[in-house]
């Protein structure tokens, strides 16, 4: 009568069974897995294709990745059904614990629960490696037998398998631990996906409140979603702590994506690419190692909470106010600081928005609690019985912001002395160019409000670093104690007035100072003032500033890191001072007029007399200007990329194309450099190759309207603030404000910044957002000055003016501005300085 | 032998079972009888090892049935919500089954689905309450368990199959000498199999005793006095239900009946008629039911 079904060891019986039902997830994660590395298969169609073949032989050493594309943004979207599936395992293989009538039957077996879970648990490990191994099986196969078995392929194949298996062991197990300790599905799903991005949502907390709450704190305040310009992106910003917690990064943990992911690298190792010995070492694993240490911790809690399950929480919501609580914890400060971050008013003082920001969090968060308690509960009596955890929860909450606005700004306020300092660096928000290449007067000259300046988790240019003289440490620290001292300061959003230099606007400065201990202080702040930009503008006249302009000038290459600025990639082109006339001519296609040209002028910035602000009272010869060609033809209707314009001689050329503005000369990216009669080099140099000629403009300045403005004018201001370091980013601003046809009667202008020409034909009716100026309305010149403009007509007296005109000028706010209408219709935007 | 030990459960501040005791022999059948929510399949579940008692404990022949999982071995729980494994048939469960249970026999299940007329093929899902119940019945039976426990398992059964299952428990117990606990609100379902049985109410054992001695000390009484009566001239009986109307009275008693006759009749009443009663009216008097005037509420 006894059947011989019975297995005496009821956990083996119990693993076979569940990984037996649970195979096809197996498939599916496989599935997943190899189109995340199917590099092989590219292989295998490379292998018929002798160029391809050769070519991947070449490069590679072996290839699991997708595509030999970068970034390849397959496997980051793979990885989330990987995610999915991880979870969806553990739900299908727990759910016995969620039904009522199933922990009827499960825990009435004569298996003890501890036991039943670990036979699961196992099953599902089990699960997960085969849907793994599989996969990466056959890719190691495959490139075994196309590049050849080696040390370094069987080392990236264990690593790429470890990591893959600790991510997915992680995301079954957590989801695991969840379903022992809540009741119903949709609890599991929810909490484990707040668990899951807790992490991130944990650090972006914490490092928004250091931000938010310590005036002066290393790490600054994250919007939503930042890319660092590497083609990384960061849900919830890229803070300083952030990249010490790529573990939890479960995309570029799962996936080859990313330039500094360590299974990018090693998925595929580049022939050429440096340091790859490096990752071929045990320390590689630290890790993956300290993900499963974590793993190996929530699998035993898992274990402990399967062994004392009740079986009457199953089917019911809110069973486990431990895990809602965690996870209103987690959330509810999070989108309070998401929340400061976004919707906060610029202008207010600091300390008020920290109280601001603390208030959002506790009513977000008692409103979060509130919310998922009556879902869950149904009942306001048993919620009002729970309410004791939403004020343990607000308790860790103050405590927290306690512990953070106490503790840490006593060191974050600090200034180093100036004898511990070995090198010290100070850099601005780059908000507010397109060419990130600047600063000026930080939200002073937006388009919009004044203080709407968001500099929240940008990316710094580090405009001003490796200062070592004693003097410009010196200059750095009286910045940042004038910094300090702005702690309690309210932004001012209003422009003009007597206290137009010393009243708090916003901006982000960064100190670092690199320590003779070999520390590194950074400090942020938000609050700064016009007149301490103008202290750290003082910077650009050291002697390291200089030599770091002329040296990255004479090395500076273009975007793929090879051709240096003497290559073809650039037209160079003389302009003339008025904007009126350029010409390229054909000497500038020969490599070493063009080293000798970058030569002459960062030999004139280190002796100063091209001065990195480009402000000279010294005469204005004419701009020498550079401009990149890449950028395709337009040929009637269509575009081509034969023949790229300026890649040849032309003569004179259009700086300003009247029907096609993407073709003009001033459209495209690139530096322009003034040259002063006193840049003796560069004068040497242009006069030796016959090039002076070129200075002279090619129409006649007819009337001069000049006159000072009591609002920004976005034309006016934004423009002309451009340094030197365009040089370095190869992007300019200059302004050129032009009329290709003179025309009272119909308004037809453009204008140009040197990075964006806008052409308004006069049947094309748009409002430009920068000028507000509506291209319906009929416009005359003098309209476009302020009130109180002074037009001058008179030939002596526009001669003396014109010698006086700059088209930059950096921070320069009491001279005048200038329109200048030329005999040909054109019209140039200009800046007369004070001192000129 | 199955042993409750003052056992106690609560769900929150509600208490579900209370202080609670019993004991169910070898060989014996034993039933639960109470009202909806009185504690039966809590009580039940606390033996299956399913729920853990608050206070008290459990046993089944000396062993804890919910810290000892090897005791679960020789017992099976057949529940009120019956569970079967999706997409699943008679055979595919008795596969599940026959891994965690050392007796289990596929001759006993081929048997008894031709008892049954079940098919062991077909989808569990596609059979009727009744016939659910009878899949249960027969994957427990297949199980030979030292001990079955049955929480309302012969609810949706016809009267046929409602009898062959009675004859296959009695003779099950027979042949076996186990232990069968079976909970329902069928007094007569109960009445007809089990040797003992045990009401419920408020949490806590009513009565327990067997099946034959259920109205043993108590009976009830007609009587007729020439004088109007009152409930107070009554006193010094154990009254468990009184009706006076007037003259006449009648009253159930609990205490032994023919000395409660003899007292009765001491009163010199006119006349005196005595009944015994039936299991219905136990019951009824022990779940304290209360008169309710449906007139009154739906007027």
């Amino acid at each position: 009568m006894t059947s011989k079904k019975y297995s005496a060891d009821l956990s083996a019986f119990t693993y076979r069974r569940t990984f037996r039902s649970n195979l096809i997830l197996s498939v599916l994660i496989a599935i997943n897995i190899l189109m995340c590395f199917s590099g092989a298969l590219n292989i295998i169609g490379a292998a018929a294709d002798r160029d391809a073949a050769r070519y991947l032989k070449a490069t590679y050493t072996y290839f699991f990745r997708t595509s030999t594309d970068s970034p390849d943004i397959m496997p980051f979207m793979l990885s989330i059904p990987f995610i999915f599936l991880c979870a969806g395992l553990a739900v299908s293989i727990f759910r016995y614990v969620m039904g009522k009538k199933s922990s009827n039957v499960y825990f009435s077996l004569g298996i003890s629960r501890e036991k039943l879970f670990v036979s699961n648990y196992c099953a599902g490990l089990s699960v997960i490696m085969l849907g793994i191994i599989v996969p990466l099986a056959a890719c190691l196969i495959a490139n075994g037998i196309f590049f050849g078995f080696s040390g370094k392929l069987l080392f990236a194949f264990v690593y790429i398998l470890f990591k893959v298996f600790c991510a997915g062991v992680f995301v079954f197990t957590l989801t695991a631990l969840v379903m022992q300790l809540v009741g119903s599905v949709i609890e599991t799903v929810v909490y484990t996906g707040v668990l899951l991005a807790a992490p991130a949502m944990v650090n972006y907390t914490l490092s928004n409140m250091i931000g938010n709450f310590i005036y002066g704190a290393p790490y600054t305040p994250s919007g939503f979603f930042e890319n660092d310009g590497s083609g990384m992106f960061y849900v919830f910003g890229k803070n300083a702590i952030y990249s010490g917690l790529s573990m939890f990064d479960y995309p570029k943990y799962i996936t080859p994506i990313g330039s500094d992911n360590l299974i990018s690298f090693i998925t595929s190792e580049r022939k050429l690419s440096p340091n790859s010995a490096s990752f071929y070492s045990i320390g590689e694993f630290k890790f993956p190692l300290v993900f499963a240490l974590i793993t190996s911790v929530l699998a035993v809690a898992a274990y402990f909470c399967a062994k004392h399950r009740k079986a009457e929480k199953a089917g019911f919501m809110g069973t486990s106010p431990f895990v809602q609580g965690l996870c209103v914890l987690a959330v509810g400060p999070f989108l309070a600081m998401l929340a400061g971050n976004i919707f906060t008013t610029s202008g207010m003082s600091f300390p008020a928005k920290r109280r601001l920001i603390i208030l959002l969090s506790i009513v977000i968060m008692a409103v979060g609690y509130t919310v998922v308690e009556m879902i869950v509960l149904r009942s306001f009596k048993k919620y009002w019985q729970r309410f004791n955890y939403l004020i343990a929860e607000l308790g860790i909450f103050l405590l927290c912001c306690l512990v953070v606005i106490s503790t840490l700004p006593v060191g974050s306020m600090k200034v180093p002395a100036a004898a511990d300092i070995e090198s010290a660096s100070i850099t601005v928000c780059s908000n507010d160019y397109d060419s990130m290449n600047g600063y000026t007067g930080p939200g002073y000259f937006n388009g919009g409000a004044r203080l709407d300046v968001d500099c929240m988790g940008k990316d710094y240019i580090k405009l001003f670093e490796g200062f070592k003289d004693k003097e410009d440490i010196e200059r750095i620290i009286s910045v940042n104690e004038k910094l300090n001292a702005l702690k309690n300061t309210k932004p001012d959003n209003t422009y003009g007035g007597d206290d137009e230099f010393t009243k708090t606007i916003l901006s982000g400065i960064r100190i670092e100072y690199h320590l003779k201990n070999g520390k590194t202080k950074v400090r942020n702040y938000r609050n700064v003032t016009l007149g301490i930009i103008r202290e750290i503008d003082e910077l650009t006249k050291s002697d390291t500033m200089k030599n770091m302009i002329a040296d990255s000038l004479e090395t500076i290459t273009d975007d793929n890191g090879i051709a240096p600025l003497s290559s073809y990639q650039y037209n160079i082109a003389l302009i003339s001072p008025d904007m009126t006339r350029g010409v390229s001519p054909e000497l500038f296609f020969d490599n070493d007029a063009r080293e000798n040209l970058v030569k002459a002028l960062a030999a004139d910035i280190r002796e100063g007399t091209l001065p990195i602000s480009r402000i000279s009272a010294s005469p204005l010869m004419g701009y020498i200007v550079m401009r990149s060609y890449a950028f395709p033809t337009y040929d009637g209707d269509v575009y081509t990329d034969d023949d790229p314009p300026f890649a040849k001689p032309q003569g004179d050329i259009e700086l300003i194309d009247d029907e096609h503005e993407e073709m003009s000369f001033v459209f495209h990216e690139g530096a322009s450099y003034p040259v002063y009669a006193d840049m003796k080099n560069t004068v040497e140099y242009v006069k030796a190759n016959g090039l002076d000629k070129y200075f002279t403009g090619g129409a006649k300045p007819v009337e001069i309207i000049y006159g000072k403005y009591s609002e920004p004018s976005e034309i006016s201001r934004e423009y002309f603030d451009s340094m030197i370091f365009s040089a370095i980013n190869m992007s300019d601003r200059q302004a050129q404000l032009v009329w290709s046809e003179f025309n009272k009667d119909e308004i037809y202008y453009e204008y140009s910044d040197g990075l964006s020409a806008q052409v308004y034909y006069p049947d094309y009716s748009v409002t430009d957002e920068d000028t507000g100026i509506d291209e319906a309305d009929r416009i005359d010149p003098e309209d476009m000055m302020p009130e109180g403009s002074t037009v001058v007509t008179d030939e002596a007296q526009i001669a003396e003016l014109m010698s006086k005109v700059r088209l930059n000028c950096h921070l320069c706010y009491e001279g005048d501005y200038a329109l200048i209408v030329f005999d040909n219709g054109r019209i140039t935007y200009a800046y007369i300085p004070v001192g000129t | 032998m199955i042993e409750v030990k003052n056992v106690t459960k609560k769900f929150g501040s509600f208490a579900a079972v209370k202080d609670l005791s019993l004991t169910v022999d070898d060989g014996s059948i034993y039933g639960l009888v109470g009202y909806n929510g009185a504690g039966k399949t809590t009580l039940l579940k606390m033996i299956a090892g399913v729920y853990k008692p608050d206070e008290g404990e459990t046993l089944i022949n000396g062993r804890n049935t919910f810290t000892d999982a090897a005791v679960r071995l020789n017992m099976f729980y057949v529940p009120d919500e019956i569970y079967f494994e999706p997409f699943s048939s008679i055979e595919k469960m008795a596969k599940l089954y026959a891994g965690y249970y050392p007796s289990f026999s596929f001759d006993t299940l081929d048997s008894l689905c031709g008892v049954f007329e079940l098919d062991k093929k077909a989808r569990l899902n596609s059979f009727s309450k009744g016939m659910q119940r009878q899949a249960e019945m027969i994957l427990g039976m297949s199980a030979h368990p030292d001990v079955l426990l049955l929480d309302e398992s012969f609810d949706g059964l016809d009267p046929q199959k409602r009898n062959v299952m009675n004859r296959m428990l009695i003779d099950y117990v027979a042949e076996k000498n186990c232990s069968v606990i079976i909970s329902s609100h069928n007094l007569h379902e109960v009445s007809d199999i089990c040797d003992r049985m045990a009401l419920i109410n408020g949490k806590s054992i009513a009565l327990d005793c067997s099946v034959d001695d259920i109205g043993a000390d108590r009976c009830k009484f007609r009587l007729v006095f020439d004088r109007d009566m009152t409930a107070s001239d009554f006193d010094g009986f154990d009254i468990r239900k009184i009706k006076v109307d007037g003259k006449m009275v009648t009253l159930s008693v609990k205490g032994d009946p023919d000395e409660t006759e003899r007292r009765l009749r001491a009163m010199n009443p006119v006349l005196a008629e005595r009944f015994p009663l039936t299991i219905e009216e136990v019951f009824l008097e022990e779940m304290e039911e209360k008169e309710y005037d449906f007139k009154e509420i739906f007027g």
